[in-house]
């Protein structure tokens, strides 16, 4: 209880350095997400219509999942240098495996019957893609956000050993001053921040599977 | 009389990579409003038949003309909107509202909302399934019966003239399977509609056909009305496959209208009233009776229409009255 009154402390008397380093920590996650979300769902989509792609793009997205972030994060380093920008393009890398592959996965899940009925009725591959198979895949694609949504919020604690900034800053400092209540200035709004993309997450997903329930 | 609302002219279909054509060479025609069942097992070339219809499969060669045009000259969205189509795996859009499925094609069309309610409403009543209650569900709120209901209704959604079931109640239990069979009866009489409807069933096509493809290993048997089929097989193989069930349980499909001829002269005195409902086994029995010369089938307002002598019942193949004997 003393660490946590001392890092409240800490908090009210440095708000300004807080909220900055919260400041970077969302928009290094939130530009991460978006980015990868806009190259991977696409590329996901494309992947489930060409199955010879899909197989080469599908064992090298499983095994860029193997990377744990901090190896990421450290190769990044030697090739792009400190900063921000380094740390957005690691976040990218860590954030695509999951998106890309859940998008591929609920675009395969869908009944091909269901297909079969829909261009059957005349509909073209256009009103297929937007009027059944993103809305029917969504759910996946969305879980599958989630997923990265979370590990983004995780790892961009990492980016401080880059020099990207953020919550990190604070841990990394606090580990090397050994300084708890400064440690966890930067741990526990990271811990909150990623149980808040949970939780809305989980609403998305609710809003977008209201048809499975009664 | 009638108009050929589907002609294949020399059609044939050769998968890609397969050893021999699914579909022979093949020139039929279908007269508008009829109920065309096509019969055969699984590997017959029957479900290829119908699909080439609606370009779901191109013919290798041979050209498909759809009320007097060429299906290749029009773009393919635009065919399909013309044609209804319901399959056996059903195939409703989970995420959609019955209403919203059923309205798939209308707002496709660009139909005014108004038009589109009534239109949905109408043919919830048609399939028996009351609006108020069932426009709003999803398909997992319902049963399997009712599932392809909707996908019926679907399939009618846009008015097409032409209707292709590609085993559509396969998948549905006896009961259910029945009385959908006999709503389809029903709307297609009400409607008007060329219905082409695969089965392997061969009690179901004796029951709904006008007339029946017979299908083999891509060829066509016999393209003939239910009576002659069972009656008068044009070959061995529709022969056999007649012979495989109970010729009388067979009869009980049939109704007296497949199988009744022009009246002849005056009233007989030694003769029996039927509808044109009634079974063909009910009729042969009322002619095995020892006072009973032949049948007289009535519409529904009583008027005659024709007469059904056990000539009529008489089956022509040798082999065939060799198995009934038996």
């Amino acid at each position: 209880m003393e660490y946590l009154k001392d890092t409240v402390t800490y908090i009210f008397e440095n708000s300004d350095r807080f909220l900055e380093a919260l400041q970077v920590h969302l928009g290094l996650s939130f530009i991460a997400l978006l980015i990868s979300m806009l190259i991977c769902i696409p590329l996901g989509i494309v992947c489930a219509k060409k199955p010879k792609l899909s197989g080469l793009i599908m064992n090298v997205f499983n095994s860029l999942r193997v990377i744990p972030s901090l190896a990421i994060i450290v190769i990044i380093l030697p090739i792009m240098g400190m900063g921000f920008y380094p740390a957005l393009i690691a976040l990218i890398i860590l954030a695509c495996p999951p998106i890309t592959i859940n998008t591929f996965l609920g675009f395969r899940g869908i009944d091909s019957s269901i297909i079969e009925a829909a261009s059957g009725m005349g509909m073209d591959s256009k009103q297929i893609l937007t009027k059944i198979e993103i809305p029917l895949a969504l759910p996946v694609i969305i879980a599958g956000c989630r997923t990265a949504a979370v590990e983004i919020i995780a790892s961009a604690t990492l980016a401080a050993f880059i020099g990207g900034g953020g919550l990190g800053t604070f841990i990394v400092n606090g580990m090397g001053m050994y300084n708890i209540p400064l440690l966890l200035v930067g741990a526990l709004p990271v811990a909150f921040l990623a149980i808040c993309s949970e939780v809305c997450f989980a609403a998305v997903e609710r809003l977008v599977t209201r048809y499975q329930r009664d | 009389m009638s108009n050929i609302i589907i002609q294949f002219d020399k059609v044939s279909k050769t998968f890609p990579k397969a050893s021999k054509p699914s579909v022979y060479e093949t020139s039929l025609s279908i007269e508008e409003g009829s109920f065309i069942t096509i019969l055969g097992t699984s590997g017959s070339g029957k479900t290829t038949l119908l699909k080439m219809i609606n370009r779901i499969h191109e013919p290798s060669s041979g050209k498909i003309f759809v009320q007097g045009e060429d299906i290749t000259k029009v773009p393919v969205t635009q065919l399909r909107r013309k044609i209804g189509y319901v399959i056996q795996q059903i195939g409703l859009f989970p995420h959609m509202t019955v209403k919203e499925n059923i309205a798939t094609v209308p707002r496709i069309l660009k139909w005014d909302g108004e038009k589109i309610n009534e239109r949905v409403d109408f043919l919830l009543r048609l399939v028996h399934l009351p609006p108020e209650d069932f426009r709003d569900r999803y398909p997992r709120q319902l049963s399997g019966g009712q599932q392809q209901r909707v996908g019926i209704a679907r399939a009618m959604a846009s008015d097409p003239d032409i209707l292709l079931m590609d085993e559509p109640f396969g998948a549905i239990d006896a009961i259910t399977r029945s009385s959908l069979q006999d709503e389809l009866l029903a709307i297609q009489k009400k409607m008007r509609k060329t219905i082409l409807f695969v089965t392997h069933d061969i009690e179901e096509a004796l029951k709904l056909g006008d007339k029946i493809i017979v299908m083999n290993e891509g060829k066509v048997q016999q393209f003939d009305t239910p009576i002659n089929i069972l009656m008068n097989p044009a070959n061995e193989f529709v022969s056999q496959l007649v012979k495989s069930d109970d010729v009388f349980q067979l009869l009980s499909f049939l109704n007296a209208e497949k199988a009744m001829v022009p009246l002849q002269g005056e009233m007989h005195e030694k003769s029996a009233e039927v509808s044109t409902e009634t079974n063909l086994k009910t009729v042969l029995s009322l002619l095995l009776k020892k006072d009973i010369d032949n049948v007289v089938v009535v519409d529904n307002q009583n008027k005659p229409v024709g007469q059904i002598g056990l000539d009529q019942l008489k089956i022509k193949d040798q082999d065939s009255l060799y198995s009934v004997s038996r």
